[in-house]
């Protein structure tokens, strides 16, 4: 009976993320019917893939119980370094392979910082949000880098097939493989082993570190894709851009529900909870509200959120 | 080593500071159940840890079968044939009971994705096998802490190893729970494996081990068949003097007759916790309460205490009615509580002895604006002295005492309250045979000098030894309360399961409309 009503009480927590969404957008759409159109339905479907890319993967990272503040840094690096690939004449492929070494190697360094030297990620990635970002702005000199490339620009997101925005075939890519990760395979439970009991997971025999290394590597997958896309859509390598994502990223991924004790998450939730943080900035962008206040608003609605799901857990 | 599953030869390990075990040998033979015996720090984890891999020995040999083999960790031990079940629960509450069971051997099912109906069916034939309650779908975090422990078992047992070591199996389970381990104890005899059992509960020793090995400080002291001993003597061996552990202590039923009550509680009611339960306490009483984990046993408690409100029902004391709305309520009343989990709830383990010991009675050591230093540890010192908390340093961190002097500072730091009212829930629970006894005396003393006592445990022994009367509780309903010369354990076992079965068949009209 007892676990009967918990199960009720953590059905109706699986759906509150549900209405919030909802809700949100029937507020917007009241006060503003031209957000409730096709076209700003665009626009909010290529915001959010970035910052939904991203949540992916810090799905995985948090619910190792580990996070990751070097996201929104990582992707300037991984920005201008494709660019300068670019530049270089490295071609599509080559550009999007730096990147993504780029991204992928900065989070493999601190994922082995944290698992071999014992220090919490949280202290390893912001030291990382600094290195990262100060190597994108000591490279490019704080300046852009043009790109000329329509090749990479189409094939990273400013491109459509047939009607699709690129930018939305990317994010169902990543959401797919993301899904089937996390709930279909073996390394998937043994993150969320790893997260909800390392003692147990490691008694069972779980090489802990690996998996986390292996989350955070995931991550920096994730990060370099979201990082192409930007660098295309704006047609330029740019070291100042991303900063302060990591905090809609995590927002996404908490507001999804996954625990930031670890333990347990779901990709889907993730979306829905990246969608959240999009449509916020979006209405309020489409409402006129200075960018300033739109900031309170947002922090407002964040904790204002997070803390009713808690409490209704 | 002819013939033996395990042998440990010489083995030794030192911590700093801490000689943990001296030379010690211990074998294991297929079809038995080989029992290790000793007080809390005697050195009976840190051996079972170094055979299951956990740690890693300084000197000594291990050999299985005929090999010698150095355990390099957990996995590499159950590669060779080790299950174990540890103390602490080992399972993952976010996964299901299937993901827990096979978790780190998935491999053995399929090759990268998680084969999830072959787990959950493979899980169902165990748990058809040994006829277990358990649903392989079920999420742990949403299980009784004993299905927990089931599932524990079930892991353990799922790689059929040859060497089973079970650390306090039993320390979670009901009654019956515990039936059906001891029962996949002897279905595990016959299939020839070995089992090693780490037990508090002497009761076990006896009714499964064919061997019994006692540890004492780090040295083995005594290692024969379980024939050969009786409480008495085991006991003896395992603190080096004599211990009485269940010499009946209580009240005659003549000395609380006619005495007016203390507390008076009347048709307690809290959700689907409890229901209508009512009871007296006298000054100078223990009252025992006995019944299954989840019987609803500690929700009564925890609402006594004013942690959780009731619906209905009402609490006089002294005659006077009260209301309890919150702990600091109760303990303006005079009431204290020794929680269930001493760990969870009634430590704060990260800080010294002497902040654990003053918590409640911080006021006490306030000199102007700021809290004395020096009058708190004066004050420690004298009652580390009291109860004889080992070791005496009021600066040590709690963390690092063992479980039966962590119960000893959490008892201390509630009577530094002089309770008039004092609730201790399972007191006992995986604390050795010398401080239980310590335990059993402070709790009668203390009654004596005119405090009333309410007891909650899981061990009848316990209820039986040292409670004037008890009250028996199942599925949130209160059987009744009876003087100590009324029951025994049969008794009370009796009483739950005939309720338990009358229940099954009415349990949803009691549901709708509770009394």
């Amino acid at each position: 009976m007892k676990e009967a009503s918990q199960r009720a009480r953590s059905s109706w927590r699986d759906w509150f993320i549900y209405i919030v969404l909802a809700s949100l957008i029937l507020l917007f759409a009241i006060l503003k019917p031209s957000f409730f159109s096709l076209s700003n339905f665009g626009n909010i479907a290529r915001q959010v893939s970035m910052v939904a890319i991203m949540a992916f993967g810090m799905t995985f990272v948090i619910t190792s119980a580990n996070i990751d503040l070097s996201v929104g840094s990582v992707l300037a690096l991984v920005s201008v370094m494709s660019a300068f690939s670019l530049s270089w004449g490295f071609g599509l492929v080559g550009a999007s392979l730096v990147g993504i070494a780029v991204g992928v190697l900065t989070h493999l360094i601190s994922a082995i910082i944290v698992t071999k030297a014992r220090i919490p990620s949280f202290l390893v990635t912001l030291g990382m949000l600094g290195i990262a970002r100060g190597v994108a702005l000591t490279i490019t000199e704080t300046k852009t880098v043009n790109i000329y490339e329509e090749t990479f620009k189409s094939f990273w997101g400013a491109g459509a097939v047939f009607f699709m925005p690129v930018a939305l075939i990317w994010v169902v890519a990543v959401l797919l493989i993301s899904i089937l990760l996390y709930r279909y395979t073996i390394f998937g439970n043994h993150v969320k082993a790893t997260g909800g009991n390392i003692t147990a997971a490691q008694f069972s025999g779980i090489d802990t570190d690996s998996v986390i290394i292996r989350s955070f590597v995931m991550l920096g997958f994730c990060t370099a894709i979201a990082g192409l896309m930007m660098t295309s859509r704006i047609g330029q390598g740019r070291p100042d851009i991303g900063s302060g994502m990591e905090l809609d990223v995590v927002a996404a991924v908490i507001l999804g529900g996954t625990s930031l004790y670890g333990g347990k998450g779901s990709i889907v939730s993730t979306l829905i909870g990246a969608l959240i943080m999009t449509v916020i900035t979006n209405g309020l962008i489409i409402l006129g509200v200075q960018y300033s206040v739109q900031m309170i608003i947002k922090g407002v609605i964040i904790i204002a959120a997070v803390s009713l799901s808690e409490k209704n857990k | 080593m002819s013939g033996n599953l395990l042998s440990v030869r010489n083995v030794s390990k030192a911590f700093p500071g801490i000689q943990a075990l001296k030379d010690v040998d211990f074998d294991l033979k297929p079809g038995e159940v080989h029992a290790l015996v000793g007080e809390n720090g005697a050195g009976k984890s840190t051996l079972i840890k170094i055979i299951c891999g956990v740690l890693q020995k300084d000197t000594g040999d291990i050999f299985i079968g005929e090999n010698r083999i150095d355990i390099h960790n957990p996995f590499h031990a159950r590669s060779l044939g080790m299950g174990a079940i540890f103390q602490e629960l080992s399972v993952i509450p976010s996964l299901s009971v299937a993901e827990n069971v096979f978790l780190g051997s998935e491999r053995s099912v399929s090759k990268r994705l998680l084969a999830r109906k072959q787990l959950i069916a493979k899980t169902r034939d165990i748990c058809a096998k040994y006829q277990l309650d358990l649903d392989p779908k079920a999420t742990v975090r949403e299980l009784s802490t004993a299905k927990q422990q089931l599932t524990e078992i079930v892991k353990a047992i799922s790689s059929q190893p040859r060497i089973v070591v079970m650390d306090e199996p039993t320390s979670a389970l009901t009654e019956e729970e515990a039936r059906i381990l001891y029962s996949i104890i002897e279905d595990l005899k016959k299939q020839n494996a070995g089992i090693i059992y780490v037990t508090h509960r002497m009761n076990e020793v006896f009714k499964l081990a064919d061997r019994v090995a006692v540890l004492r400080d780090g040295a083995l002291v005594a290692d024969m068949p379980a024939s050969e001993l009786d409480l008495d003597s085991l006991v003896k061996f395992m603190v080096g003097r004599e211990i009485e552990l269940y010499r009946k202590s209580n009240k005659k039923r003549e000395e609380l007759e006619g005495v007016e009550p203390f507390l008076h509680v009347d048709g307690l009611s809290r959700g689907r916790a409890f229901f209508d339960v009512g009871f007296t306490l006298h000054k100078g009483e223990i009252l025992g309460v006995a019944g299954m984990v989840g019987s609803g046993r500690s929700e009564v408690m925890r609402a006594l205490f004013g942690i959780d409100q009731v619906d209905r029902g009402e609490i006089s004391i002294n005659g006077e009615k009260v209301h309890i709305g919150s702990p600091k309520d109760a303990i303006a009343l005079g009431i204290a509580m020794l929680p269930e989990s001493r760990k969870l709830q009634g430590l704060v383990l990260m800080h010294s002895v002497a902040v654990n010991l003053t918590l409640v009675v911080l006021r006490r050591f306030i000199s102007g604006m700021l809290v004395s230093f020096r009058k708190m540890t004066e004050y420690s010192v004298g009652r580390i002295g009291e109860f004889d908390i080992k070791p005496g340093n009021p600066g040590m961190t709690v963390e690092n005492l063992s479980g039966g002097n962590q119960q000893k500072v959490c008892i201390s730091k509630w009577l530094s309250m002089n309770p008039r009212i004092l609730i201790v829930d399972e007191p006992t629970l995986g604390i050795d045979v010398r401080t239980k006894s310590d335990i059993h005396h402070l709790l009668r003393r203390l009654a004596n000098q005119g405090a009333a006592i309410i007891m909650v445990s899981s061990e009848m022994e316990e209820l039986l030894a040292h409670c004037d009367r008890i009250l028996v509780m199942n599925q949130g309903h209160m059987l009744g309360t009876f003087f100590n010369d009324e029951l025994d354990q049969e008794k009370i076992m009796s009483l739950i399961m005939k309720d338990s079965m009358s229940r099954r068949s009415t349990f949803v009209v009691s549901e709708r409309a509770p009394k």
